[in-house]
């Protein structure tokens, strides 16, 4: 409208969110661990969008990437190995007004916590989920994990692991309703940083895998990683994760992708020739979201609920 | 045990009703709703089953009546609150654009004097001015509509322009007190509030958004403009009269014998120790020894009286004449606004002619004035030639001035309302205009229904008229300067205004006022009036270049190119689908907000739509044959966010063909969708075409004879190959081809190769020589993994993205620097050179430097 705009109603917090605001404690990670990038980034995201402290929940299972939450002057549920996942989707499903962000290893996601895991995509509550997978127990001090690739030497394989390793974004990919799947690295902070941000954008289960660097149980696999960079393709879409043209140039390769197509999706998420696909794989705008159907019962008063929770143990009382 | 009380409490704290605001829900005792200011509620489309035939048809006989006027009132369900759905996202603020308030500088000798911005512009302006790429003042930024908001608060209160400095300092102060900000981003914002404060341009006035807004800018300007010019033209009479005073002491030197150097000296004054008085007065032409004649002596003290009371003409800035009751009920009090103008108020009398006899009376002197100016610089030049020049300066007039002069003259202006000037003094306007007295009027426009009520719509459609365009009219007498312009586009308004005033001719300035007389949003009215072509904004300047086109510009209304503007909106359909419609803002949509038009509406239920009901704007393109039957509606939105249709009556129809009549007429004056070019344009793609036609047709031809030709040809070089192969067979190199191809390629792979080891040649020389002395990182690559900070964090520090960079190289060894870079799992360290040459191990160190630089 001539001379009218929407944004000239928007009203803004007194309260501006620094860095520090969302700082808690010196990280206990060994130095050189990739987890220290994601939290910084992470803390970078919410001060860019300026979160409520108060209103934003990290919540996380058990490893050492689990411990995130201990880091951030936010709201923190750091819970039980494995179960990242349910406590999320009750406290998003009870309380849409927060953001949730999950913190998960290859060890609590893709082993113990398999199972709530495939549910978890299929709910499609809206949160970010992030997985650090550096391919090991590293909490527990060097055991082979369902990521591990085949041959990896540990305390619970000393001579080599012989499982070929589960593919996260494959499983992933492959759950009904799934919604978003991108990938990205630690070590890469700008590409880091866009793809933490679109999967925050995304409203539903945003899966972000993330390959993390574990120098002291996997200090072969950085090597590689930090050196090989040709095996890093930066994945194109106008509409998909969008970086600046010196981030771009970090990478060697690139290649067009449209992110709405499940099977280019799944032909990138398999690391053909050890290539690593790094932006959106995927994204599915209309799956259902289970938590549009769980905050419609916040109107009743509390004492219609208790009534309801009343009826309900009187039918059971013996 | 649980007692049901205490469970029901635990419950109500789990659930959060007590807590207080919670983003994009609002806890009210009933529990936490959804917050419709947050969450946007799309318009829902909820359509029913049509009603059966018989009563279809009872139901559309009355809504045609309806449509024709027949003033039918129909039974159905009431609806109130309805909003049309463009204006729905903007009903529930009462806005006032971040176009206000705006600044005007206040600097007349400044070169932006002519500057007129919002407050957020000037604002971000000054914080670009001191940004670099180390200085990004990103939370000031974020938080500079805070401190527009501070100041439109405060200045929307005392409504009345005030300076700005003081406000906005104030303003500053808040935010800096109210905002928290921790760590590193706290030292850089106070440093960047610093800068804001000293860098804030010190002159300059910040204007609210009222009824008075008009007066207030342009009260500004009178006070930029007149007083810059005038500061120059008196400047020139005080050396003139210096300088006739001179002539007058050589001439009584002359007389009395005298010497003149006293006389000199004391017109000259400062600058005697420049120059050599005594020499110049014996130099001086007119110390030639004829004595001056008396009429030349008088005419020279006539000029002097006159010019050095020259500053009495430039006191008051301007003359303004305004009727009585123009404001007699408004708080306004125009005489406070205008206090550096002379205010005449008069009653009863005729505004145009009132203002021409007082430029009559003002002119008078000033043309004395000029004239004496004139009269003085043939003087002091010793040009005055009596048999010319007296008959010239007898008959001196206005008409005679430059514009310069004309310029200077404290303007006369009238201020007056629209409709008086359309009525009882349009002959009186138009004389006026005609007569190219460059008298400055300023017709107000303050309530949208004057031109419906009694010229476009009645509820009897037969008083259809088409409304008088004053701005129009003014066009016509040519040598004018009009505005059409409403308060909400304030930096156009003060731009039409500066043009008009500095301009040797008369100016309408036809402004809508958006106040609070109808509508309890006078913004959202003055946008809506300007959005649907009721109220177009343009120009004319007609001392610009002999070409119509280039004097007429209404490049500043929505969607110049269009009928009516089009606008997104999404919404929801029936299905619970969202579909993005384009809906235009027309006539209609305009008058709907305003309740006194509520005959010309009509709800209509669901169950009855059908096909006869159509939206306006198709409606309007409609083929006359096309018409009948049909009855035109827009979209509107409910309380309960639905949207539903309103049929509209004829009366409404006619006004928007009679607004699209206006529109069509400045957009093709301004050359946009123009009838003649189009035409033109027309003509010549069809001539185009034909041509090409023709052109194509000929090469063609030519080319299949060509193709023939050639054909004919290969087959016989072909037969003739044929011949020979089969004749040569025996010794025919079969090879042959194959070879030369494959030795284009090695040379061409060859190339390549040279080119791609210069290149990698010339990127390791780049690398050679990028290597630097001093140790550095790549910042913005860093993974914050604290490797390098914990080996001394002195040395390598976070910045306030908390990535590292070396802050003191020389806080540590040469050898912390290495082993750091050794570290670093990124590998953007570079540890340059040692700077301590007695460092142990240099040798080794540098090796393994040489690695990571
Ligand atoms: C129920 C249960 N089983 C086993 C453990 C032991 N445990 C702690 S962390 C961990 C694996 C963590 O690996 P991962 O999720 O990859 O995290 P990382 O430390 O690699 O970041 C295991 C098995 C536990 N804490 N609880
Ligand atoms: S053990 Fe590995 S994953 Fe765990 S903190 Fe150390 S480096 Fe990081
Ligand atoms: S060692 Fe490298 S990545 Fe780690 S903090 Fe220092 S510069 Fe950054
Ligand atoms: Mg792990």
């Amino acid at each position: 409208m001539f001379g009218l705009k929407l944004d000239m109603a928007c009203e803004i917090p007194d309260k501006y969110y620094s860095l520090e605001d969302y700082e808690k404690a010196e990280p206990r990670w060994c130095p050189g661990c990739g987890d220290h990038s994601v939290l910084t980034n992470i803390q970078k995201l919410c001060r860019e969008k300026q979160l409520d402290p108060a209103k934003t929940v990290f919540v996380s299972g058990i490893g050492c990437s689990s411990r995130f939450p201990h880091y951030m002057k936010t709201y923190g549920f750091h819970g039980l190995h494995g179960r990242a996942f349910p406590v999320a989707s009750g406290i998003k499903f009870r309380r849409p007004d927060l953001d949730v962000f999950v913190i998960t290893g290859d060890g609590d996601c893709c082993s113990i916590g398999a199972g709530a895991w495939v549910h978890a995509i299929r709910y499609n509550i809206n949160m970010t989920v992030m997985l650090f997978n550096n391919e090991i127990y590293g909490l527990t001090k060097n055991q082979t994990s369902p990521t591990s690739r085949v041959g990896t030497k540990s305390n619970t394989s000393p001579r080599g692991s012989i499982l070929p390793p589960i593919n996260p974004l494959q499983t992933t990919l492959g759950v009904a309703n799934v919604s978003f799947v991108a990938q990205t690295v630690d070590w890469n902070p700008a590409h880091l940083y866009a793809t933490l941000n679109a999967a925050h954008e995304h409203k539903g289960f945003s899966f972000v895998h993330i390959v993390q660097r574990c120098p002291v149980f996997q200090p072969d696999l950085v090597d590689e990683f930090t050196s090989g960079k040709d095996a890093f393709h930066l994945i194109k879409n106008e509409n998909g994760i969008v970086l600046d043209e010196k981030a771009e140039k970090t990478f060697k390769n690139s290649v067009e992708h449209d992110h709405t197509d499940i099977n280019a999706a799944r032909h990138l998420a398999e690391h053909e020739n050890g290539k690593f696909y790094l932006g959106l794989l995927y994204q599915n705008k209309e799956a259902q979201c289970y938590d549009d159907y769980g905050a419609h019962n916040l109107g009743f008063t509390a004492e219609q609920k208790m009534s309801v929770l009343n009826e309900e143990l009187d039918k059971r009382a013996i | 045990m649980i007692t049901k009380k205490n469970n029901e409490d635990t419950l109500a704290k789990f659930f959060n009703i007590d807590s207080p605001e919670i983003k994009n829900f609002t806890v009210t005792n009933e529990g936490i709703v959804p917050d419709e200011k947050h969450t946007p509620i799309w318009p829902k489309l909820v359509e029913s089953e049509p009603v059966e035939t018989e009563e279809m048809s009872r139901k559309w006989k009355e809504i045609q009546a309806f449509y024709r006027g027949d003033g039918a009132v129909l039974d159905g369900k009431e609806k109130k609150g309805l909003t049309p759905v463009i204006l729905s996202s903007f009903q529930e603020h009462d806005y006032v654009s971040k176009d206000f308030p705006f600044w005007i500088n206040g600097n007349p000798s400044d070169e932006v004097a002519s500057k007129c911005i919002s407050l957020d512009d000037v604002l971000r302006d000054t914080v670009d001015r001191f940004c670099s790429e180390e200085r990004k003042a990103k939370i000031l930024k974020q938080n500079l509509v805070r401190i527009v908001g501070h100041c439109s608060k405060k200045i929307q209160a005392l409504d009345e322009s005030v300076a700005a400095l003081p406000i906005v300092m104030e303003a500053i102060d808040e935010l800096k007190s109210k905002i928290e900000v921790n760590g590193d981003d706290a030292k850089q914002f106070e440093e960047d509030i610093a800068l804001l404060k000293s860098n804030f341009p010190e002159n300059g006035y910040l204007i609210p958004f009222s009824e008075k807004t008009i007066y207030e800018i342009f009260n500004r300007i009178l006070n930029n403009e007149v007083a810059l010019k005038s500061t120059d033209l008196l400047n020139t009479t005080k050396k003139l009269v210096g300088k006739l005073n001179d002539l007058l002491a050589v001439e009584r030197e002359k007389e009395t014998g005298e010497k003149l150097s006293k006389n000199l000296k004391s017109s000259i004054g400062f600058a005697d120790s420049l120059i050599n008085i005594d020499k110049m007065s014996s130099v001086n032409p007119e110390s030639g020894s004829e004595l001056m004649t008396q009429v030349r002596a008088e005419r020279i003290k006539n000029a002097i009286t006159i010019l050095e009371k020259g500053d009495l003409f430039f006191e008051k800035k301007a003359t303004i004449l305004a009727h009585k009751e123009l404001y007699s009920s408004k708080k306004t009090n125009l005489n406070d606004v205008f206090s550096t103008s002379e205010y005449i108020e008069f009653t009863d009398k005729n505004g145009c002619e009132e203002a021409v006899t007082q430029f009559n009376t003002s002119i008078l002197a000033y043309e004395k004035f000029i004239s004496s100016i004139r009269i003085a610089q043939l003087e002091v030049e010793g040009k005055y030639i009596e048999s010319i020049h007296d008959a010239y300066f007898s008959g001196f007039e206005w008409r005679m001035f430059t514009d310069e002069e004309m310029a200077c003259f404290p303007p006369v202006i009238l201020i007056t309302e629209l409709s008086t000037l359309k009525s009882d003094e349009l002959t009186s306007f138009s004389k006026l205009m005609s007569q190219n007295i460059p008298i400055k009027i300023i017709s107000l426009k303050r309530d949208s229904l004057e031109n419906y009520k009694k010229n476009g719509v009645s509820s009897d459609a037969t008083h259809f008229v088409f409304r008088q365009e004053l701005a129009a009219i003014a066009i016509a007498h040519r040598n004018t300067y009009v505005l059409q312009s409403s308060t909400i586009s304030p930096e156009y308004l003060f731009q039409g205004l500066s043009e008009g005033l500095r301009n040797f001719s008369p100016a309408l300035f036809n402004i809508l006022c958006p106040s609070n007389v109808n509508y309890s949003s006078p913004y959202m009215w003055g946008s809506a009036a300007v959005e649907s072509r009721d109220f177009p904004q343009f120009k004319y300047n007609g001392n610009l270049s002999s070409q119509w086109g280039s004097r007429f510009d209404v490049s500043n209304n929505p969607q110049t190119e269009t009928n009516w503007p089009l606008h997104s909106t999404k919404i929801i359909t029936s299905e619970d689908e969202e579909e993005v419609w384009e809906l235009p803002f027309t006539i209609a949509d305009y008058t709907f907000i305003n309740t006194s038009y509520s005959a010309h509406y009509l709800y209509i239920d669901s169950k009855y739509w059908n096909d006869k009901l159509i939206p306006l704007a198709d409606y309007l393109s409609l083929d006359q044959k096309d018409v009948p039957s049909k009855v035109p509606f827009i979209w509107v939105v409910d309380e309960q966010s639905e949207l539903q249709k309103m049929a509209v009556s004829i009366s409404i129809v006619l006004a928007c063909k009679e607004r699209l009549d206006f529109w069509d007429y400045l957009q093709e004056n301004a050359g946009i969708h123009n009838y003649h070019v189009d035409e033109a344009i027309e003509r010549e793609r069809n001539h185009f075409k034909s041509v090409s036609e023709e052109e194509i047709a000929k090469v063609r031809n030519e080319l299949n004879e060509e193709i023939e030709r050639v054909r004919e040809k290969t087959t016989e070089e072909a037969m003739e190959k044929l011949t020979s192969f089969l004749l040569d067979m025996d010794n025919l190199p079969l090879t042959s081809a194959k070879v030369s191809n494959s030795e284009v390629v090695v040379e061409e792979k060859e190339e390549a190769d040279l080119i791609e080891s210069t290149l990698e040649e010339e990127i390791k020389e780049e690398k050679e020589e990028a290597v630097i002395e001093e140790p550095w990182i790549e910042t913005p690559s860093c993974t914050t993994c604290n490797e390098c900070t914990d080996i001394n964090d002195r040395m390598f520090s976070y910045n306030a993205d908390k990535m590292a960079y070396v802050a003191d190289p020389k806080a540590g060894t040469f050898k912390e620097l290495v082993d750091a870079a050794v570290l670093c799992p990124v590998h953007i360290i570079h540890p340059g050179k040692p700077l301590n040459a007695n460092e142990p191990n240099l040798e080794e160190l540098i090796k393994i430097a040489e690695e990571y630089n």
